[in-house]
């Protein structure tokens, strides 16, 4: 009896707590729709927008013309055929998971050329030859943390073939990029820019060895230069360049922001198919699907009050991650964890982007925020992170840190086995 | 604070004893519902073993009938979604395989103006259709690549649905003469048989008496009531009214109803309804919610009398509903009906505990 009533004392605490804290922005979801919920303070007619945006977002796009006239378009050159190809259930991609011809997830930027534009496409609408075919191999290499256990890290070089109209120059800079899990991308747009630009420290002229330098990005909206919020290199402004971006680039659709089809001018089978319409994306449906993007919420923390959970985080404090994995900002006045700066960062020559004669290149990322990681093998079966899916969960990604986060790599490797499942369980909690 | 912590906790007490029963019909119902699905499924194997065995416009039409009945039991257990029952369950649940659209059809087989599309007509590609390849196919690079499931058979049934006046017409032939016709043979008898298959795994793991059963997990669960909450909130409110109906009313297509090809959208609608209904009036939670708070009890019943009207009154085939002026009126008061509903709902289930955002 005096159990039952304690039971259901601390039950309805758990309970009261939770009814002040009713949060616009979250969802207490886990399953594999969690990364699938529209901001709870929406209204009624934003739902519906966020319903219409998401078919959008869902949806194959076929190729001009077809009797479906609000989905034609696709290519002439593509990467993938919908936005979920490569965002399941809005979540990430696995990225490069295996060798071979890559996994859809996974595209393929270059430094811009004339036959091929700035991104590689590997597949193409019929009539029309893709521009190249990539190829993936691993190489392993092994290191040990402090405590003598051994790890092994999985590096993808990409290798290209049956390249449509020749090979680029040796010296042409390759990036290969995932797709991203979506959620709360509305707040990060949101976090004022005063506020990302007070954590930039480009000369490291504090010291602690973290500079930080804010991209600067053409605003295709506004023809001005302005601060890159989003993509693996903070490329784009804002969700809605960002996702006009992927239409073109990715699935090869035109649309207010890039009516240019993607088809540079030597590729003459490109330059002649059909268009599905001028744009290809109507503006409303780059306004619903842009609304989308921005109101999907995110998981609340898991497991917060765990004292392994609560110890990582102590930990992961202690190593300096929270320097660029910024924990918290307020969005009209509510608190949020999105543990980014949203600044570009020296991670090493580990993660740089190499040439496609395999120089070291570009050894500059965005800090990726780390709400909801942990809940990706939940939604997407995997658990491949960094920006090509090379690293087989959270110890990995922080042992493939280098440049400025060298020394908290090296401290992580100093960490006891335990202490190191503190931190990577503390991420996960996220 | 601590007054308000303290009214809390005899509340709450109170209503936890009361919300027991409750729970245990609600699981005991899911399995009779479960299992009503189940028998709907077998029924269409059924149907298309005999069609398979001698195809005729006479045993594709029983087929297409027995499709059709089978829905309603089916969309009836809609109500155990969202919130990680046995049928999303993370690692083996099955809704993916059973439910999924919108489904391009010409990720499977041949359409207007693509006479060669499809993994049907792609022989040299997928040799055999087995489960086990159409498992891997199923949602692969895309939510849209749909390969499996209700929707998949209900287009090997009826084909796409090209004509305003009927359903998809596709012709006995496509199983007999036409080219390929041995692998919609063997793709249609793998479809229905692993509907079969999956369901009843979700019908077993809502079985009692079964080590490790989910009715007896979710009995002992104090976060039941919210789960089914959660349930009936993200149906109503979301699934239902919004991806199902709002999108479709918006886009005037019919890639974006939900049972395009056999025109029977209107039906999948209707029996959803009726699955929150039930959910509310047989397994006894209205009852729980009148006896916290008979004036939200009240809000409840005036709009489920509501949604129930305007749904009944929403023009069939729902293709043409969403086009017409006459029927987008209808469909948009029905969607405003279910909105109105999937707030009573989450009402009701604050007056009892449940706290569903």
């Amino acid at each position: 009896m005096i159990l039952t009533f304690l039971y259901t004392f601390l039950f309805c605490f758990a309970w009261a707590g939770q009814v002040g804290g009713a949060d616009p922005f979250t969802t207490p979801d886990r399953t594999r729709n969690a990364f699938g919920h529209p901001f709870p303070r929406l209204t009624r007619e934003e739902r519906r927008t966020f319903f219409v945006g998401n078919s959008f977002f869902k949806q194959n796009w076929v190729r001009a013309p077809s009797t479906t006239t609000a989905r034609d378009g696709l290519g002439p050159t593509f990467n993938a055929v919908s936005c979920s190809a490569c965002h399941s259930l809005d979540g990430r991609g696995p990225g490069a998971d295996r060798e071979g011809f890559p996994h859809v997830s996974l595209l393929f930027r270059i430094d811009k050329t004339v036959e091929y534009g700035a991104q590689l496409q590997p597949l193409a609408i019929e009539g029309v030859e893709r521009e190249v075919r990539p190829d993936i191999r691993f190489t392993y290499t092994s290191g040990s943390f402090k405590d003598g256990e051994v790890y092994v890290l999985r590096r993808p070089d990409f290798t290209f073939t049956d390249w449509l109209l020749g090979a680029p120059l040796s010296h042409t800079r390759v990036s290969a990029r995932v797709g991203n899990q979506l959620i709360g991308l509305g707040l990060l747009e949101a976090i004022p820019e005063s506020e990302i630009l007070a954590r930039a420290d480009p000369d490291d002229l504090n010291g602690d060895r973290s500079s930080g330098r804010a991209a600067r990005v053409y605003d295709v909206k506004t023809g001005q230069l302005t601060l890159g919020r989003f993509g693996w290199k903070a490329e784009q402004p804002s969700v809605e360049q960002q996702s006009a971006a992927a239409f073109n680039g990715d699935i090869g659709l035109t649309s207010s922001l890039f009516p240019e089809q993607n088809c540079p001018a030597p590729q003459l089978a490109c330059q002649q198919a059909l268009p599905g319409g001028e744009p290809e994306v109507e503006p409303r449906v780059l306004e619903a699907l842009s609304f989308y993007m921005r109101s999907i919420a995110v998981p609340t923390p898991r497991a917060p009050d765990d004292p392994d959970t609560a110890h990582g985080g102590r930990i992961f404090k202690a190593l300096g991650c929270a320097s660029c994995h910024h924990p918290s900002y307020q969005v009209d006045g509510v608190a949020i964890f999105p543990y980014t700066d949203l600044l570009l960062h020296d991670m090493g020559k580990g993660l740089a982007d190499r040439a496609l004669g395999g120089a070291w290149l570009d050894t500059e990322w965005r800090t990726p925020p780390l709400w909801g990681i942990g809940l990706i093998p939940t939604v997407n079966g995997h658990m491949n992170l960094l920006h090509d899916g090379r690293a087989r969960g959270v110890s990995e990604a922080i042992l493939w840190h280098g440049g400025e986060a060298l020394r908290a790599r090296e401290e992580y490797k100093r960490l006891t086995a335990r202490e190191r499942a503190q931190l990577v369980r503390f991420v996960e909690s996220l | 604070m601590f007054t308000r912590l303290f009214a809390w906790t005899l509340l709450f007490g109170s209503l936890n004893a009361f919300a027991s029963p409750v729970v245990d019909t609600y699981v005991a119902n899911a399995h009779a519902r479960y299992a009503l699905a189940l028998n709907g499924a077998v029924e269409i194997q059924k149907a298309v073993d005999a069609f398979l065995s001698d195809p005729t416009d006479e045993t594709l039409h029983a087929a297409r009938i027995a499709w059709t009945e089978a829905r309603k039991p089916y969309t009836e257990t809609e109500i155990y979604r969202f919130y990680g029952s046995p049928i999303d369950n993370e690692s083996e649940g099955p809704e993916g395989l059973i439910n999924a659209w919108p489904l391009d059809e010409s990720y499977i087989d041949y359409v207007e103006g693509v006479p060669t599309s499809g993994f049907i007509q792609n022989p040299a590609g997928f040799p055999a259709l087995t489960a086990e390849v159409l498992r891997d196919l199923n949602e692969k690079d895309g939510e849209d690549n749909i390969s499996t499931g209700y929707h998949a058979i209900e287009f090997m049934l009826w084909g796409q649905d090209l004509y305003a006046d009927s359903a998809g017409r596709r012709p006995v032939t496509d199983f007999t003469t036409a080219p390929f016709a041995d692998r919609r043979r063997q793709y249609l008898q793998t479809l229905v048989d692993m509907l079969v298959g999956d369901l009843a795994w979700v019908t077993a793991q809502w079985a009692p008496n079964r080590p490790g059963n989910w009715a007896d997990r979710m009995r002992q669960d104090p976060r039941a009531l919210t789960q089914i909450f959660t349930g009936l909130v993200m149906l109503t409110g979301s699934e239902l009214s919004g991806e199902r109906m709002y999108v479709a009313l918006e886009s005037r297509g019919q890639e974006d109803e939900h049972s395009c090809f056999s025109d029977t959208t209107h039906l999948d609608i209707l029996h959803d309804f009726l699955g929150i209904k039930n959910a509310l009036v047989e397994d006894g939670l209205l009852e729980l919610i009148r006896a916290a708070d008979a004036a939200v009890a009240g809000e409840i019943d005036d709009a489920l009398l509501i949604a129930e009207r305007a749904l009944r009154d929403i023009l069939a085939p729902f293709d043409q509903a969403i086009v017409i002026d006459a029927g987008r009126v209808k469909v948009l008061y029905a969607i405003e009906s279910l909105e109105n509903l999937a707030e009573a709902i989450r009402q009701g289930g604050f007056t009892v505990g449940a706290e569903v955002h």
